[in-house]
């Protein structure tokens, strides 16, 4: 043997670049070879030839090799196409789904905010937490100029309040939503218009001439991209307002209000900065863009002090009330659809693993049957390391090819996902696949197949020679390869007793939610809103007088028993102001001085359309009109709060400066949130303060409308009613009232839903994981349990025997199981209603029926057992 | 009886296949020389690199245009063991058929005067 120079030493060490197929066979060559090269030619000119043959040649002989062993996965997998299509049909369903649900958690939860810099963004409350009220509250006009001059911490301050809008163009009037906001809202979101101008102060002006700015979408929809939009008037509400810009889609009210909103406005108007406002009428919400170096808690620190120095600084209106800053992506979700959709994830992630764990003991099995083909090889010279390689590429195929079909699935069912997620849900506009989804799928197809193939690769290459070339392939099996499927099992079942307790909790939280008193009678009332035109009606009288003309002509039609109208329908979409009431004797017998209230302007006969119960007084009534003494009636919850009874006739309360006698107690209503919806069906009834509509006229109502007959059927006498009363307003869009309870409850719904199917196929693919193993185990046994039969075993003790085995180690995942949900249960309590996270009952119930489906799946191995013959047994065969 | 295969199914050969074919063709040839040979040929414009010589002639061997030759040959010229290769019958038919397929290009170049020569 030749010295080995070092620079032999450090090539032969390289060449183990190559495959070590290719580098076993010629590494001898290629080092003679470079020995011959030095001794002619000389080591730099070898060295750099050779360093750049390295970096061309190495790659292309692994990837030939790796083609190679593709190739052979094909040919094997051909083999067996029934466990193949297993595999990838379970796989496949596994990945898509994941997929699926991924693609939403990211578009509505983890993607950035598609503005400049959207980690600066904020939204800024106003915070009444210390009366009792909740820290995202609106703010009033008055307060939000306040904070514009006092606060630093922010380069721009923007305000916003939601407008409906009657647009009459062409033909029938239409109603569009869109917004008032100030022009700040263009620096703080950091946009620019796509054509036209951007608002300026100056617009804010109440003087000023008024002007609009219009939303892309509607540009395309109304007047096909024409630039000369720009510059023409619109009329909005009976005025004429001058467009003077396009907004991109991105630009919109952003934050608390995509809660419950159904879709980005399409119009917007200055705000108006009509400074003759009371200070203590909160209407409007703000963002902020932080300035670059001030953080989150800085700010929030600022405007706390901000809002002390107001208290002092307006005493009647602002005390009790503070600043609170929280994140849009925080505060645009009710805190539960973030949790729902990361326990989804992390449910059908769950989904995925016993999938894997089913494929895994699929190809354990093949792994075993193929046991002679690889010893064969081994004798025949292939490294273990190499056939370890093969059958890890084998496996990792088939988890690519599952993955291609589950991302096409997914892909597919991105449409139909769209229109399965509620309106409540922020942000579904942006659900779609893209390159970050993509690389998701492929990230857990390739950590599936790894994870199900890692382990029969590893036997399989070790498998020992002499006993597979023996034997026909049955027989003693290796201790540990029993471990691998029992604890297979043993994690399945875990997994799916999990999956079935949440499931189980989810779905005993919905019944209960459905049930749940609302204080009013929806069945058979129709809502919709309607604005009063300003310009054809323009002071408060004759907005009353059409607005009693509308209702008296409502109700004289056949079937309809009473109408009347509210500032919003519980649970229906609306505004709902907050509003600070006070006891007018203070120190007169009154627990509090003052409470937080959400505040319903109300007709006579409202009570009776909403079928709300009075409970003490009278409703308003023929005495109440514009100018005689104001009243009120308060919800049974204010009464308690304000005067600890649930009687308040005759005290007085105070609102807006304004002293109201008190004429009646109402029960309580759900859905009267100060949100956009009213909060969901969980949330406590809120204090209602209800005053009257003749005392208290108002632009902007919901009508309710209750009927004998099916709602629908008489819609179409109403909208003849509304015609003929004011031609100029847009047909309402009646709704029944039970249809925005049901979308209340949709994104529960929706999680439950979702869950339940879960855990169904978790419990599917752990019963056919079971009936497998039991199976195998039933097969691998056979000449045991015929030795048992022909010494005289009855088939009862046969069956008993197999039953034994599956239900011990399903017990023991059932065990697992419980204990993991067990643990796990406070990560779900949130979404709960009505029933504890730890509940026995659920919990027990679940464990009965996993080990009753677990002794289903093994009763079919275990009565095929008790066919087997003795005589064909013993033979051996 | 399977049919003997067939070496147009080959064509067109990579270019180092050609020329270790053509290396091969008159004499057994071991790695070096093989690599020498082809670049006294052509002038040293075919530098065959180990990594390119070796990854062909493995294709080679499975295709079964060469074989490898277990015994020193030469035992009088080398001092140690190498693997010689020699052509097979199909290489060499491989090795007619790309010929053909070059000269039939020529003939065409020539024909329309893009190389020197009469057609």
């Amino acid at each position: 043997m030749a010295d080995r120079t070092i620079g032999e030493r450090v090539y032969r060490k390289l060449l183990r670049l190559y495959p070590r197929d290719f580098s076993d066979d010629y590494a001898h060559e290629m080092t003679q070879l470079y020995r011959d090269r030095i001794r002619d030619e000389g080591p730099t000119s070898v060295w750099l030839a050779l360093v750049a043959d390295l970096a061309r040649t190495a790659p292309r002989e692994q990837l030939s090799t790796l083609a190679q062993d593709v190739r052979h996965a094909r040919r094997t997998w051909r083999r067996t196409p029934v466990l193949a299509l297993a595999a990838i049909l379970t796989l496949a369903l596994g990945v898509g789904a994941n997929t699926a649900v991924f693609s939403v958690v990211h578009g509505v939860l983890l993607r950035p905010l598609p503005y400049p810099d959207p980690d600066r963004l904020v939204e800024v409350f106003e915070d009444n937490s210390r009366a009792g009220g909740g820290p995202f509250f609106r703010v009033s006009l008055l307060n939000y100029l306040s904070w514009v001059e006092r606060a630093q911490s922010f380069e721009a301050l923007a305000a916003f309040n939601g407008r409906d809008f009657t647009v009459t163009e062409h033909g029938d009037p239409e109603r569009i939503f869109g917004s008032a906001v100030t022009a700040s809202l263009f620096k703080v979101l950091g946009i620019a218009p796509i054509v036209g101008r951007a608002l300026t102060a100056e617009d804010e002006n109440p003087a000023a001439a008024p002007v609009a700015v219009l939303a892309e979408s509607l540009w395309s929809r109304a007047f096909g991209r024409d630039p000369a939009v720009v510059g023409r008037t619109i009329t909005l509400n009976g005025l004429r307002h001058q467009i003077v810009g396009i907004v991109p889609t991105a630009f919109r009210e952003i934050g608390r209000t995509q809660i419950g909103s159904a879709g980005a406005g399409q119009i917007f108007i200055p705000l108006s900065m009509d400074t003759a406002q009371n200070r203590g009428n909160h209407t409007l919400r703000v963002v902020g863009r932080l300035r670059q170096q001030v953080t989150l808690d800085q700010a929030r620190d600022e405007m706390r002090r901000v809002a002390a120095g107001m208290q002092n600084e307006f005493p009647t209106t602002n005390r009790n009330w503070s600043a609170w800053i929280e994140r849009p992506q925080r505060s645009m979700f009710d805190p539960r659809v973030r949790l729902s959709l990361l326990v989804l994830l992390g449910a059908v992630g769950v989904v995925l693993l016993i999938a894997c764990a089913n494929v895994a003991n699929l190809v354990l099995a093949r792994a075993t049957s193929r046991r002679r083909e690889l010893a064969v090889r081994a004798a025949l010279g292939a490294r273990p390391a190499r056939l370890a390689r093969q059958l890890l590429t084998e496996n990792v195929s088939l988890a690519l090819v599952s993955g291609v079909c589950g991302l096409t699935m997914a892909g597919l069912s991105m449409q139909a996902l769209r229109t399965l997620i509620p309106a409540t849900i922020p942000r579904a506009d942006e659900i779609r696949l893209d390159g970050t989804i993509l690389a998701f799928g492929l990230f857990i197809t390739t950590a599936s197949g790894v994870f199900f193939g890692m382990a029969p690769a590893i036997r399989g290459a070790r498998a020992s020679l002499l006993p597979a070339l023996t034997q026909n392939g049955k027989g003693a099996i290796g201790p540990s390869h029993h471990l691998w499927r029992r604890g297979l099992v043993v994690a399945q079942t875990g997994l799916a007793t999990m999956l079935v307790v949440m499931a189980a909790l989810l779905l005993q939280s919905l019944v209960r939610l459905q049930q749940v008193p609302l204080g009013f009678e929806p069945v058979g009332v129709l809502t919709a809103r309607v604005s009063t035109p300003q310009v054809k009606y323009p002071d408060a009288a004759a907005m009353l007088e059409f607005q009693r003309t509308l209702l008296r002509s409502l109700e004289t039609l056949p079937s309809v028993r009473a109408a009347g109208l509210i500032t919003s329908t519980p649970f229906a979409p609306g505004v709902r102001r907050g509003v600070t009431v006070r006891d007018r004797a203070a120190g007169g017998g009154s627990l509090e001085p003052s409470a937080s209230a959400v505040e319903q302007v109300v007709s006579a006969r409202l009570f009776r359309a909403l079928g709300v119960t009075l409970l003490a007084g009278r409703e308003f009534g023929a005495q109440d009109q514009p100018g005689s003494p104001l009243v009120a009636i308060v919800s049974e919850g204010l009464a308690r709060r304000l005067w600890a009874s649930s009687d308040g006739i005759g005290r007085a309360l105070e609102l807006d400066g304004r002293g109201h006698e008190i004429v009646g107690v109402v029960g309580d209503t759900r859905g009267t949130d100060g949100t956009a919806r009213g909060g969901g069906l969980d949330r406590d009834p809120q204090p209602v303060l209800y005053v009257s509509s003749e005392q208290h006229p108002q632009g902007t109502v919901s009508l309710v409308i209750r009927a004998d007959a099916t709602p629908q059927a008489i819609v179409p006498a109403i909208r003849t009613a509304f015609r003929e009363i004011e031609p100029t307003l847009p047909i309402p869009d009646l709704r029944p009232l039970d249809e925005w309870i049901a979308e209340s409850a949709a994104q529960p719904r929706l999680t439950t839903t979702l869950a339940g199917a879960f855990a169904g196929a978790a419990l599917f693919l752990t019963v056919v994981g079971i009936y497998g193993v039991i199976s195998y185990t039933v097969s691998q046994r056979t000449q045991e349990l015929g030795v048992r039969i022909a010494i005289g075993a009855s088939r009862i003790s046969v069956v008993g025997l197999v039953l034994r085995t599956g239900m011990t180690w399903a017990s023991a995942g059932i065990a697992l199981g419980l204990v993991g949900a067990w643990s796990a249960s406070r990560l779900i309590a949130g979404l709960l209603f009505g029933v504890s996270a730890t509940d026995s009952f659920t919990f027990a119930l679940t464990a009965l029926a996993l080990a009753g489906v677990a002794a289903l799946a093994c009763t079919v191995p275990a009565l095929r057992a008790t066919r087997i013959d003795p005589v064909i047994a013993l033979r051996g065969d | 009886m399977t049919s003997p295969p067939n070496p147009d199914g080959l064509l067109p050969l990579p270019v180092a296949t050609f020329h270790i074919l053509v290396a091969v063709a008159d004499q057994d040839r071991h790695g070096y020389a093989i690599m020498q040979d082809v670049a006294a040929r052509t002038d040293g414009a075919l530098k065959l690199s180990p990594g390119t010589l070796y990854g062909s002639i493995r294709r080679m061997l499975e295709e079964g245009l060469i074989v490898e030759l277990s015994e020193r040959q030469r035992p009088d010229e080398d001092d140690e063991r190498r693997r010689y290769y020699r052509i097979t019958p199909f290489g060499r038919a491989a090795a007619q058929a790309e010929a053909a397929r070059l000269a039939t290009l020529l003939r065409q170049a020539k024909a329309v005067g893009l190389a020197p020569g009469r057609a």
